[in-house]
């Protein structure tokens, strides 16, 4: 790890501490399904580092439709620039579980020297995977749970299980994030900038509550709360995405990632060094998209249906007006002999 | 008084036909328009305007959703085992279609019966329909056809890459069912002009603008929109095959032209056919209003898998124009 990005994390470590709120930290770990450009340089150690990220430019391939689904194992809290892990460095199998609780193992398949793994679904709704790895720093054992919901969905079913719609967790995760569902959310849904998006923390399956949470944007935007008695918390998604409108992408997806942490006081032995606490770092990871409102306009919309129907029916009157013949009537003079 | 007793048939052809099809129509507008809230869902092929863009209410979905989106497919998976999705779907909805012929059109359709809806303000405003010509007939009866070729090429375009993904599904954006269905479930998403891109800023105008011309059309000339509907060209050219069937016998036929004017698609074949013996047009709705306004007896019937349900007759004719007058039922 080069020097200047283990100070930042031990000054971010120290801030956490002192301040009792969480703070996103360079080695924030969390799952993508944006694949890396081809440029994208691989960690081959534990730090962030790479370039701008490939779904900036608005091209990326449709991730809810396809049955083949993509995930890699992303580093550090700047979302456009984390890395991707290496297989090396990162070589743990996911672990996944679906609506109806069964659980299973995702094996990677290195693409390129990266973390990555491939799944296949041939069934509509959500699925959760789980990537856990676990670090020791001075004291203490951090875990860190990095959470992504797979999601095979489609415009136009309608017959999915309601189960397949629901928000599930995994009990046996020291510590999740779940999204809550929006309001009338189906297989398509997108989350917009604008929109509120509620989240629970949950410990071993149990509402945590006074857990901070930390929201980050691609763009850097940071948002801190602390979950409440029924370990809730929501966040309004901003609205950060202002290219220039030649450039403007409506499909554009941009990544957010949550993150929750929660210090326990458990003493143990890891890798032969002991540890007097356990820090446990969740991230669940999601895709927003602009709002459109931000490209739809009601107004003329409105506009231009209300003039075709008001000159159209003045061009139909008129026509019909020109077309009317005056009576004329016509005598004729009946000649008397 | 007493009647004599009369057959099933007999009694349905004396039925008030406009009454009876009000009600057809009004029962099938609520199932595609609002069976969704019940849980009714008929699947994605139906060959009708139950706009899968009301996405709470559908009580089944227009096939023409996901024949532009199958069509949109790239090349090598359009070309390849996937296909089989597209003709499974187009056999559905040769299932679907068959039952009812163009009958889904006049009777089912919930776009239509909202132009029928408008023609009955109209009537009862005193306002006069319009008509066209014999030659304004010829050149706007052929438009359907080639929106059709263009709804089914422009996808295709779209998947050898030639066009824009925003210009997928490129009828629905023109379609004024896109706005006006969903917007009797108060979803009114859809009267926007989208301005994210050049493609998408087009169609969606197009769509308002037609939309306008749906109701300004609508109302001074019958069915104004079935004349241009892509789903009517694509219906005649499987309808052979269907099993409900309008027939006329020329033998009977008078020439004396009631089904002509009372015919909504103006087809003038109607009347003046008296050789072709499966008379149904291209742009038949298969209303029925000619058979009802026939008093022929058996001039035009409408047969269901080659069994006549209703046809015209003499008595059926009178008691139809005379509502509510007697007439003497005992005569065949």
């Amino acid at each position: 790890m080069k020097f200047s990005n283990r100070l930042a994390m031990l000054v971010s470590i120290g801030l956490l501490n002192s301040a009792g709120l969480a703070i996103a930290a360079p080695d924030l770990l969390w799952l993508s399904d944006t694949a890396p450009k081809k440029s994208k340089p691989v960690a081959t150690h534990n730090h962030a580092s790479g370039s701008e990220d490939a779904v900036m430019s608005g091209d990326e391939a449709d991730t809810i439709h396809t049955s083949v689904k993509h995930l890699w194992v992303r580093q550090g809290d700047e979302l456009a620039k984390a890395a991707y892990l290496g297989n090396d460095v990162f070589p743990s199998a996911l672990a996944m579980l679906d609506a109806k609780g069964k659980r299973s193992e995702a094996q990677q398949s290195p693409q390129n020297g990266t973390a990555h793994v491939k799944l296949e679904y041939q069934e509509m709704g959500f699925n959760n995977a789980y990537a856990r790895r676990e670090l020791l720093a001075g004291q203490t054992l951090r875990v860190q749970v990095a959470k992504a919901e797979v999601l095979k969905g489609s415009c136009c079913e309608r017959e999915v299980a309601p189960e397949q719609l629901k928000a599930f967790s995994d009990a046996e995760q020291p510590l999740e994030i779940v999204r809550e569902r929006m309001e009338k959310e189906k297989l398509f849904t997108r989350i917009v900038s604008g929109d509120v998006i509620k989240f629970t923390v949950l410990s071993k399956g149990q509402p945590a509550t006074g857990v901070p949470v930390v929201m980050m944007t691609q763009q850097g935007w940071q948002k801190k709360s602390v979950s409440n008695e029924e370990g809730k918390v929501e966040f309004t998604m901003i609205r950060d995405y202002f290219p220039s409108w030649d450039d403007f992408r409506r499909r554009t997806k941009e990544t957010f990632v949550v993150s929750a942490e929660l210090e326990k006081p458990e003493s143990g032995v890891f890798q032969g060094q002991k540890y007097n606490a356990v820090r446990y770092e969740a991230t669940l990871s999601g895709k927003y998209a602009p709002s459109p409102y931000d490209y739809k306009s009601y107004s003329f919309g409105l506009g231009i249906a209300v003039f075709v129907l008001a000159f159209g029916g003045l061009g139909v009157y008129l026509y019909r007006r020109r077309r009317v013949k005056p009576f004329q009537e016509i005598r004729f003079e009946e000649k008397k002999d | 008084m007493s009647f004599p007793k009369l057959g099933l048939k007999a009694r349905f052809d004396m039925i008030d036909w406009n009454r009876f099809r009000f009600w057809f129509q009004l029962s099938l507008f609520v199932l595609f328009v609002y069976g969704g809230y019940v849980g009714i869902d008929l699947g994605k092929n139906l060959p009708t305007f139950s706009c899968g863009y009301n996405t709470e209410g559908r009580g089944g979905m227009c096939y023409l959703i996901p024949l532009q989106h199958q069509f949109a497919w790239p090349w090598e998976k359009l070309f390849s085992a996937a296909a089989w999705t597209i003709l499974s779907g187009f056999g559905l909805f040769a299932l679907w279609f068959i039952a009812l012929n163009k009958g889904w059109c006049g009777m089912a359709c919930p776009l239509g019966t909202i132009q029928d809806w408008i023609t009955s303000l109209r009537r009862k405003l005193g306002i006069r329909y319009g008509r066209y010509t014999l030659d304004q007939f010829r050149v706007l009866s052929q438009i359907k056809y080639v929106l059709l070729a263009l709804m089914l090429l422009i996808p295709l375009g779209i998947g050898a890459g030639w066009f824009s993904k925003d210009l997928g599904s490129p009828f629905c954006m023109i379609c004024p069912g896109r706005m006006i269905i969903p917007t009797l479930t108060a979803k009114f998403d859809h009267w926007t002009i989208d301005f994210s891109t050049t493609s998408k800023m087009v169609m969606t105008s197009l769509g308002m603008i037609v939309t306008g011309l749906f109701f300004v059309g609508a109302f001074v000339k019958k069915r104004f929109f079935c004349f241009f509907c892509p789903m009517s060209a694509l219906h005649y050219l499987i309808s052979k095959p269907a099993l409900l069937t309008l027939k006329k016998d020329g033998d009977k036929c008078t020439r004396c032209g009631d089904c002509y004017r009372v015919c909504d698609m103006e087809i003038k074949e109607i009347a003046d056919d008296v050789t072709n013996p499966r008379i149904m047009m291209d742009d038949c709705t298969l209303c029925m209003k000619c058979v009802a306004s026939c008093p022929e007896k058996g001039a035009l019937k409408a047969n269901f898998v080659g069994i006549t349900f209703f046809e015209s007759t003499e008595n059926g004719f009178i008691k139809r124009m005379h509502k509510g007058l007697h007439c003497d039922a005992s005569k065949p």
